[in-house]
């Protein structure tokens, strides 16, 4: 969806400002996971009413390249926001209560070099650059998972001024144009260490499930490592599969 | 950014880890000496004695008191896609599968195998029980059910040295098509450790499959709890990514 006609001086402000504003999404001005300036801000840096800068905003996140969250601001989405339709063949998480409210809680993102391990799963040399990842997610206050990612920073290079709680990797990626196409998945029982635990608030005797994942994109290049710790009195796994035909 | 810096236990079990990736370390294989890595890596000898335990614990190490730490053997790898048996799948890792066929008998749906059967209480259904083991050592203990109309005879049948899919396929025509599995954790009865050599309490996989043949209909039920130090279950996935928008997709 694009201007009918092209804007100039005697065009209504609010469809300046929307132009305005699409351009510095596209030169890179405003870069895809960041917040834009919020909407006094604009009102007083161009001297326009403020309901002038909701309508320009408003257009934009009804063309999806803008995205309103409660609470945070609006955030560039840049590329259309991909979403994962479907998974074949994957574990899926099957929780063993429902819940209300789920949570995401960031406790890491950081710069590292792969090393060996991380450079073994990505395939990548060991002193190739890699954020690091750590989040929590919860359901109703209680921990339900601990996710780790391993993630190529030429991939994805303005991570670091993307807001995790906002936006989810794989969102991340779309900003960036890559596609995952596939991956592989490993499961097993874990025993955690005792600052793990605490997190997930277990008992680290018990063990965990630990799904790793690589996940590659169309290209064959792998774009994450994942780790995912699991508690297993809240959540078991599931697998469909099928005989190939 | 901030560069990370990972805390003293983390670092220990991804250097460790890191030993074992591209068989720089193949299993069998000795492990440096703890003090060798204590030095070479600038960690204390505690940190690395835990970290060793807790790969001990999953299966990736293998302690001999006097003689060092060790690669463990590689894990039995169960691929979730394809509907390979046990053996066939065995047989690819060049591995050999033996059963001990613990029960076999007919037995009656409960409440709970009658949900899943889709049929009235008192369903008849055979109940076959059996400990796999891999290489020789224990693995998982396995309980099926069948539905008893469909395998009269089942009885007669060496399920000791055949596969149990196989013996529905080519004696009874009953080809597993698709199916289902759920993962999750339980902890080991008494019976169970005794069964495969492991302390009561430990924690298992716990996995309930659920196979429908060509006609769609239920065609086996199966409980297993297996060992996690000696099993690892791999799936491939595929993701199907659309854009979101309000054009064509």
């Amino acid at each position: 969806m694009r201007h009918d006609e092209p804007i100039g001086p005697k065009s209504p402000l609010y469809l300046q400002l929307r132009e305005l504003i699409r351009s510095k999404i596209e030169n890179g001005e405003y870069l895809p996971g960041t917040a834009i300036p919020s909407v006094g801000a604009l009102a007083e840096t161009y001297g326009i009413h403020r309901l002038s800068v909701r309508s320009a905003i408003s257009a934009l996140i009804g063309e999806g390249l803008l995205k309103s969250v409660q609470g945070k601001g609006i955030f560039v989405v840049g590329e259309k926001l991909a979403q994962d339709l479907e998974t074949a063949g994957g574990f899926e998480q099957t929780l063993k209560e429902s819940a209300q409210r789920s949570e995401t809680r960031l406790l890491i993102k950081a710069a590292r070099p792969a090393g060996t391990l991380y450079a073994g799963r990505l395939g990548c040399p060991p002193e190739e650059p890699l954020f690091y990842v750590k989040r929590l997610y919860l359901l109703d206050g209680e921990p339900l998972s601990l996710e780790e990612a391993y993630v190529p920073q030429d991939l994805v290079p303005n991570l670091p001024d993307v807001d995790l709680n906002v936006f989810t990797l794989h969102q991340v990626y779309a900003f960036y144009g890559i596609r995952l196409a596939r991956g592989e998945q490993s499961l097993s029982i874990s025993r955690l260490d005792a600052a793990e635990a605490r997190l997930l608030d277990v008992d680290p005797h018990r063990g965990v499930l630990t799904l790793q994942c690589v996940n590659y994109d169309d290209s064959g290049r792998a774009v994450e490592f994942t780790r995912t710790h699991i508690r297993g009195d809240k959540c078991e796994l599931n697998v469909r599969f099928q005989r190939e035909v | 950014m901030q560069e990370y810096r990972p805390r003293p236990s983390a670092r220990a079990r991804e250097l460790l880890e890191g030993l074992l990736v591209d068989y720089r370390l193949r299993p069998g294989d000795r492990l440096p000496s703890e003090r060798s890595l204590s030095e070479a890596w600038g960690l204390s000898r505690t940190t690395l004695r835990s970290a060793v335990a807790l790969m001990e614990e999953d299966g990736r190490l293998l302690s001999r008191p006097g003689s060092g730490t060790f690669v463990a053997p590689e894990k039995y790898t169960r691929n979730l896609q394809g509907l390979l048996s046990m053996s066939q799948a065995a047989a690819q890792q060049g591995r050999k599968v033996t059963t001990r066929l613990l029960e076999l008998r007919r037995t009656e749906c409960d409440k709970h195998l009658a949900r899943r059967f889709n049929q009235v209480l008192g369903y008849p259904l055979y109940k076959i029980v059996r400990l796999r083991s891999v290489d020789g050592e224990p693995l998982m203990v396995e309980t099926s059910y069948i539905p008893a109309r469909r395998v009269s005879g089942l009885e007669d049948k060496d399920l000791e040295h055949n596969s149990l899919f196989r013996v529905l396929e080519e004696d009874f025509g009953i080809l597993p098509v698709q199916g289902e599995e759920k993962i999750g954790i339980t902890y080991a009865t008494a019976e169970e450790a005794e069964l495969m050599g492991i302390e009561t309490g430990s924690p298992l996989f716990w996995i309930v499959s659920m196979t429908y043949d060509q006609t769609g209909e239920l065609m086996e039920y199966c409980r297993s709890a297996a060992r996690p130090d000696r099993l690892r279950i791999t799936t491939a996935m595929e993701l199907r990514t659309e854009e979101v928008d309000g054009g064509e997709a």
